[in-house]
């Protein structure tokens, strides 16, 4: 990633509160530059999901904005569809079409929202299969697949939209411990490939490795930011220190 | 075998016409989402019995036969069914969309798919499988519901009715009021259901 590289996303005073009484996120400023790996981590309930769902409007911002690729997202406009499709998403819990085989998942929304040919969508599916070690479950469907296998199909369902940035929801959060390796390596590759990527997780090694930033989110605002050595090892902030010292790995 | 044809065509109108109020229901726009309710609490909270009776005063065709049926009872019967159990109907599929998982809907939305397309492709396909099973006990109440209407005799009933009509030019009123009775007693009853459903639902969340 060029230092220099524009903004994908921006983030400007985000609220959102809950039932009008709980205040997940507290005027969170944040942007994403293009090409950046972007993970954010946090106790659990600090806002860090909420922060990534109100990227692209999962959630809609109780105040405050955010930018995407220069336009303001707002839930009320025909052009969030268009604009979501740029921004794939990838969750917690897959989240495959369970009516629909593996080849299916993938090729229904670039076929009904990108009017991509069959042909064409079946060997672009073909080819994101191929990419995360799945082509032999082209016809499965999802019930017939491991929980890693469905997050890899979950990944290359999202990655057929060519989207601009990839959001991921805790995505290893679901798996048995056997899994959470396979998963993130389909991830590690797609960094190293240049998406640009934000990832809520809990997996601070793997955070560690392939982040160019982490965000470290406490009680809805975040407490610090900066490159994995600034986070992980020479943290500033007391909150920090007390994080990692709790999850005990460094 | 007439109460199987009612209940049948009753079930498959009363199924595709369902579809309204469900949607209806289920979207954001109070002004869709008031009267479709309205019409639901309605249907549900007053006795087959009335609807019925209420359709025959209102719709009134003279006798006529097709097939050796008589059509100045079958149609008004068949329109009360259809009714009566678009009502319940309704409520069959709006439990079959809500139980569809809201991540679905999620997914769909982050690949850029409109809400229509979502609802058409990913969760109707789904709440079908909740549905099914549902409709077959609707099916099977509708079945009884005609056979004790068909029992008291629609002929006999409606000559009941023309010695009623000829002391009391109000007998629409009266229905009206009768039925009115019975929704006073039953609407707290599926006020309080809704609640409970809520709550189960709540307990859903995270």
């Amino acid at each position: 990633m060029q230092t220099n590289a524009k903004d994908i996303i921006v983030v400007k005073g985000l609220t959102k509160t809950f039932k009008g009484t709980i205040h997940a996120l507290v005027n969170v400023d944040l942007h994403v530059k293009q090409g950046e790996v972007l993970s954010i981590i946090g106790p659990s309930g600090s806002g860090k999901s909420t922060l990534l769902r109100c990227m692209n409007l999962m959630e809609v911002p109780t105040s405050g904005t955010i930018l995407f690729e220069e336009h303001t997202l707002n839930i009320k406009d025909k052009n969030i569809n268009k604009l979501r499709e740029k921004m794939g998403m990838v969750f917690q819990s897959f989240n495959l079409f369970p009516h629909l085989s593996v080849l299916e998942n993938i090729t229904l929304s670039p076929r009904l929202v990108l009017k991509m040919s069959d042909e064409n969508a079946v060997i672009l599916a073909k080819q994101l299969l191929e990419q995360v070690g799945l082509s032999d479950k082209i016809d499965a469907y999802p019930s017939q697949l491991s929980g890693g296998q469905k997050q890899r199909v979950a990944i290359a369902r999202a990655l057929a939209m060519k989207p601009d940035v990839l959001l991921f929801d805790e995505p290893t959060s679901a798996l048995d411990p056997e899994m959470v390796g396979e998963v993130l390596a389909v991830m590690k590759n797609l960094a190293f490939g240049g998406m640009t990527m934000v990832i809520v997780t809990h997996e601070m090694a793997f955070a560690k490795e392939v982040s160019d930033r982490v965000v470290f989110m406490a009680e809805g605002s975040i407490v610090e930011t900066g490159t994995p050595e600034e986070v992980f090892v020479v943290p500033k902030e007391e909150r920090t220190k007390q994080f990692l010292k709790r999850v005990n790995v460094y | 075998m007439m109460t199987l044809m009612l209940a049948f065509l009753a079930v498959l109108l009363g199924g595709i016409l369902a579809m309204v109020p469900a949607l209806m229901r289920l979207s954001k726009n109070k002004f869709l989402r008031v009267p479709a309710t309205a019409y639901v609490e309605i249907i549900r909270g007053t006795p087959m019995l009335v609807q019925v009776l209420l359709i025959y005063q209102l719709l009134n065709i003279p006798l006529f036969l097709i097939g050796g049926l008589d059509m100045g009872s079958f149609i008004p019967g068949l329109v009360a069914l259809v009714i009566n159990s678009s009502a319940y109907v309704s409520e069959i599929i709006r439990g079959g969309i809500l139980a569809v998982d809201k991540g679905q809907t999620e997914a769909a939305r982050s690949l850029g798919m409109s809400s229509t397309m979502t609802m058409k492709k990913i969760i109707l396909p789904q709440a079908i499988k909740n549905i099914f099973p549902a409709l077959g006990n609707e099916f099977v109440t509708i079945i009884k519901e005609t056979s004790i209407f068909m029992y008291l005799g629609i002929a006999e009933l409606m000559y009941q009715v023309g010695i009623l009509k000829a002391s009391s030019p109000a007998v629409t009123e009266l229905y009206i009021v009768a039925g009115l009775m019975y929704l006073v007693l039953t609407y707290p009853l599926s006020k309080l259901m809704n609640k409970i459903e809520g709550r189960l639902r709540h307990a859903d969340e995270r």
